[in-house]
């Protein structure tokens, strides 16, 4: 069994270790980034380079050449953007940070709305009571509730 | 067709022999020589040309176009460079001979400037095509990103309120599956009894999906409806009718088609969830009918009915139905008839499973010892549902007791009495007699405001209703039942049964009326006593009258009673004696009970 002192040293290590993982993490980020806005930009200079008219065969060579660099631009492009929906699912489930403010305002915002509808019960508890009795004293007043003696007497 | 005619091998022959013996040979051309030596063994005529020659040259030509010579020289001359072309694309092919210099003619300035235009005019053209490769990609990754934000946008805001979850092996992508799941099961500190089902199982993990559109959706698991707990009560009185519809639980909207926007899918999963709620009260119910502590009886159990009996005729019907138009028939069935406010018995079971569920977090998240662990029974949302619906039966039974007895009686009042307590109800009794009838004036409209005063001929009391207690409180001397008139005990509240409950109340009401009789014949003379529920006036010839009351069923019936022996007022009072003669009046009003007993005083 692990002692106390040993638990929480298992913890800063733990820590220690997620740390690390996470600025590798950051970092193969960055690096993927990079690379792929290099790569988007080293093939469109490729491409603009082989803008020059030159004899026909050295036409079709540059032609074949354009394509195969248009391609890797769409490609580099694709990549950039899988990137960027990979750190929005990260975003949706790593931040920690938002997600805890979220939920304490929510909590904070629940809690007001319970004590306001607990004062909006008492207020309508309080109007039913005093409507219930005049509504009872409505009906037993009534003409229909008066026995035919009082009805009799009352006209 | 052009005639190809094969070179002698390349060997040397001797061209001459000289009488010496020497061999003369041809003389060795040198290496220029050699190819011009071959063209001119070419016969570039063609048989038929030749033909025609021989015959044009014997023809007259005066009709021939001037340009014509010129013309067919051309064509003879660009049929010898093909010619030329391929022979030595097969002598250089076959390695015989090397082409190592072709002198093409300078080309034109004309010449050049058409090259480069067609040279730059096909470099355009490949630019134009990869320029619209490059639109077509870039407006399907602009879609893609707006796809992508609308999806993530809404994933965002509904994380707010739901847990959310990634599908392992499945990735994100436009048109297909999401790969988040939205995790709707309980906490872990919620007691796993409360929360345990089958029925529920299928519902705890709830797929996102994204659209071709990138829009969010929420779809419902296969085979599993959004249904709702709906609760019915029923009372055997006879008296007791409702003519009220069935009253109908708030309908969840849910349509089946697919979500648009981050509010429809918060709305679907909430319906969602309050349905995996309903399903687990009844559960619950079910679990808490079978335990053998259970005070109910049970009926009949379903898959989604259960019937119960909740208490002495008093019959729960709980059903979990689908959330649909077309069940609206399947309801009907139930024909029973409904206590009103049936449907805040569904909002009393929700929120009694709610306290359960919180209780059962707080309970295991307490450090320490817990309180009270082993001896406390626990919760049981079944019992106590039980011992609601018999308050509210008893309740309503009290209601129209007073109801009747108000109808009945003039001058007594109710009004009901909230307490906003589930278990306990209260009523407010008056009695008081007007004051035109005790000054002996006609009696008048009443206003309610007048009614309440401190004179000893009012009479006022709360019924309190615990459970399926009751009790009656604020009373001021009241007289139990089968007490004479001094033995007020002056008590307090005492406890009384329903069924009691009319002829308790119509007792105090007659020992009020009597009480003030007594006050209104003592005025008039001294020879008037009273006893419990009867004024007694002594005759001078040694007779008594006196005027009883009687309280049947919901009103007072009065007697008047004559006794022929002595001055025995307690043989009479007790009624050891059966009366010489007695006379049956009825239910009297108070201003004819007030001349009866003043006719009495005054004539006796």
């Amino acid at each position: 069994m692990n002692k106390p002192g040993q638990g929480g040293g298992g913890a800063a290590a733990t820590t220690a270790a997620a740390a690390a993982a996470t600025i590798h993490r950051q970092r193969a980020l960055l690096q993927r980034a990079d690379a792929d806005i290099a790569n988007l930009i080293d093939n469109f200079a490729h491409m603009l380079k082989a803008a020059r008219v030159n004899d026909p065969v050295r036409n079709a060579q540059e032609n074949f050449q354009m394509d195969i660099h248009a391609s890797r631009v769409v490609q580099a492009a694709d990549s950039l953007l899988k990137l960027v929906s990979e750190l929005k699912q990260n975003a949706v489930f790593s931040d920690f940070i938002s997600l805890n403010e979220c939920i304490a305002e929510r909590a904070a915002r629940f809690e007001e709305q319970n004590s306001d509808t607990e004062r909006l019960l008492l207020s309508v508890g309080e109007e039913l009571g005093a409507s219930l009795v005049e509504l009872e004293t409505h009906y037993y007043k009534s003409l229909q509730r008066l026995s035919p003696a009082e009805h009799q007497a009352q006209e | 067709m052009a005639k190809v005619t094969l070179d002698s091998l390349p060997l040397k022959r001797v061209l001459a022999l000289e009488e010496s013996g020497i061999e003369l040979y041809p003389p060795e051309s040198s290496q220029d020589e050699k190819p011009l030596s071959l063209l001119q063994s070419l016969d570039f005529e063609r048989p038929d040309e030749k033909e025609a020659k021989k015959s044009k040259s014997g023809k007259d030509g005066a009709s021939q176009w001037p340009w014509q010579g010129l013309i067919e020289h051309f064509h003879q001359a660009r049929e010898e460079l093909m010619t030329l072309l391929d022979f030595i694309a097969h002598v250089e092919s076959n390695e015989a001979l090397t082409v190592t210099h072709m002198m093409k003619p300078k080309p034109l300035p004309n010449e050049a400037g058409a090259d480069l235009a067609l040279r730059t005019a096909s470099k355009s053209r490949s630019y134009k095509e990869i320029a619209s490769y490059l639109k077509r990609n870039a407006k399907s990754l602009e879609r893609q990103v707006e796809r992508e934000s609308v999806f993530y946008g809404a994933l965002m805001r509904l994380q707010r309120n739901w847990k959310i979850k990634r599908q392992r092996g499945v990735s994100a992508g436009p048109g297909g599956k999401a790969g988040f799941l939205m995790d709707l099961s309980f906490p872990l500190s919620v007691d796993p009894s409360l929360i345990s089902s089958s029925r529920t199982a299928a519902w705890t993990l709830i797929k996102v999906n994204q659209d071709a559109n990138g829009l969010l959706s929420v779809q419902i698991p296969a085979g599993k409806t959004i249904t709702t707990l709906q609760v019915y009560l029923s009372r055997e009185l006879e008296e007791y009718t409702s003519k009220q519809q069935l009253e109908q639980p708030p309908r969840r909207r849910d349509n089946r088609d697919p979500d648009e926007g981050t509010s429809s899918a918060n709305h679907r999963l909430r319906n969602i969830q309050l349905s995996i709620f309903d399903e687990l009260i009844f559960e619950c119910l079910c679990r808490d009918v079978l335990q053998p502590s259970s005070a109910t009886s049970l009926h009949e159990i379903g898959e989604s009915s259960l019937d119960i009996g909740a208490g002495p005729s008093i019959a729960s019907f709980f059903r979990l139905v689908e959330d649909d138009a077309a069940n609206d028939a399947a309801l009907k069935e139930v024909d029973v008839k409904r206590l009103p406010l049936a449907g805040s018995l569904r909002i009393y079971l929700q929120q009694g499973f709610y306290s359960m569920l919180l209780a059962s977090i707080v309970q295991r998240s307490a450090p320490g010892p817990r309180a009270g662990t082993g001896k406390e029974e626990p919760a049981n949302l079944l019992k106590n549902f039980s011992v609601l619906a018999r308050h509210r039966s008893a309740g309503d039974k009290i209601v129209s007791l007073l109801d009747t007895l108000v109808l009945q009686v003039p001058q007594l009042w109710f009004r009901s009495h909230p307490t906003w307590r589930p278990f306990v109800s209260a009523w407010d009794v008056y009695f008081d007699i007007p004051e035109a009838i005790m000054n002996g004036g006609q009696m008048k409209h009443l206003e309610w405001n007048a009614l309440v005063r401190e004179t000893s001929a009012t009479f006022q009391c709360t019924l309190v209703l615990r459970q399926e207690i009751l009790s009656i409180e604020g009373l001021d001397g009241c007289m139990p039942l089968g007490a004479s008139g001094q033995e007020s005990t002056g008590m307090k509240s005492c406890v009384c049964s329903v069924s009691e409950l009319p002829f308790f109340l119509l007792t105090q009401i007659a020992g009020k009326v009597i009480g003030w009789l007594e006050e209104e014949a003592v005025l008039l003379g001294p020879r008037v006593k009273r006893d419990f529920l009867s004024i007694v006036f002594n005759i001078q010839n040694n007779g008594l009258v006196s005027l009883v009351a009687a309280p049947s069923g919901y009103c007072i019936n009065w007697w008047l009673r004559f006794y022929s022996f002595g001055s025995d007022d307690t043989a009479a009072a007790s009624g050891a004696s059966a009366p010489a003669s007695e006379r049956f009046l009825g239910p009297l009003p108070l201003e004819t009970l007030r001349a009866v007993v003043m006719d009495l005083a005054i004539n006796l």
